[in-house]
């Protein structure tokens, strides 16, 4: 399994950070972290996902990675503020 | 941790929560580890389909529990999750099916004929034996429900409830009743006098030019916009 931590600003739909950990364990550590870090900011959300392969997480959850994948790049102008 | 302790943790975590809190919260989702760790792979081999764990974050945690206030903590169901994405009906009907086989199932939640605000999926309440959902979803409801996320990030949570904008509402509605349409003529079209049948590929190729051509006519182009 491997497992991915995200911090996402709802505010301006945007994914500030992403990493990938082998260790679930490590991802979790780090989750607790950055909640802590994250206790004061109401539009950010720490998401940690866990799969058997990279590829099944950017399909379940592409609203964090890619917004072609949301079929959605007509909508987001390229000028637009959004994630990556 | 019992009962109670978790729901005083839920009562501290509705007002104002606290560094030793969030730690309290982690231990509490620890416990839900063994689930993450031994039986959604061996489901995921078993069912032969990709299954996405994920863990409630402590932010909609807490946005729920100050939504449904006063729901206790240790009532939540998604705490712990996952989500499931496969092409067709037929596939989440399989899905859905064999999930109920192979695990004490406390409610299968069907929102395909009774969607929730044009949310459309199948969701399994699962006891094994801590509370564990399973999201079942199509790719074209997942590609709607994406949307309506990424509309909700824009114009708040209420959207998923049908507040928020008026025209934004009417455009995922339209979405969502045009989904369901295209998935009563994959299952059901052969059925029809005309033998009107659609696959998931032309589901999908249809979905993105109603997505255009609703968004250019609502305006729910703009509403995206996140630079305003």
């Amino acid at each position: 399994m491997i497992s991915v931590l995200i911090a996402y600003d709802r505010q301006t739909a945007t994914t500030t950070l992403e990493r990938w950990f082998e260790d679930p364990l490590e991802a979790r550590r780090e989750r607790l972290l950055l909640e802590l870090e994250s206790i004061a900011k109401p539009d950010v959300e720490v998401v940690l996902l866990e799969a058997t392969s990279r590829a099944d997480v950017l399909v379940t959850h592409a609203r964090y990675f890619d917004r072609a994948a949301l079929g959605a790049d007509r909508l987001f102008p390229p000028s637009a503020k959004g994630p990556v | 941790m019992t009962g109670a302790q978790i729901d005083r943790l839920g009562a501290r975590l509705r007002t104002a929560p606290e560094a030793d809190d969030l730690r309290e919260l982690d231990a509490y989702r620890a416990t839900f580890e063994p689930i993450f760790a031994t039986t959604i792979p061996k489901l995921a081999a078993e069912l032969d389909t990709a299954i996405v764990a994920r863990h409630k974050s402590a932010r909609s945690i807490l946005d729920k529990l100050v939504r449904n206030a006063p729901t206790r903590l240790s009532s939540v169901q998604d705490i712990a999750g996952a989500r499931i994405v496969v092409r067709t009906i037929a596939e989440q009907d399989r899905i859905t099916a064999e999930l109920c086989a192979r695990i004490e199932t406390t409610q299968i939640v069907d929102r395909r004929s009774f969607p929730t605000y044009g949310y459309r999926a199948v969701h399994v309440l699962a006891r094994f034996p801590l509370p564990f959902e399973f999201q079942v979803r199509t790719l074209a409801q997942h590609r709607w429900a994406q949307l309506s996320e990424r509309l909700a990030d824009k114009h708040g949570f209420d959207l998923k409830y049908g507040g928020g904008p008026s025209h934004v509402v009417a455009a995922l509605m339209t979405m969502s009743r045009f989904v369901a349409d295209n998935e009563y003529l994959q299952t059901a079209g052969r059925a029809r006098a005309d033998g009107a049948t659609i696959d998931t590929d032309e589901a999908m190729e249809a979905l993105e030019r109603v997505t255009t051509v609703v968004s250019r006519r609502t305006g729910i182009l703009e509403a995206l916009r996140f630079d305003d």
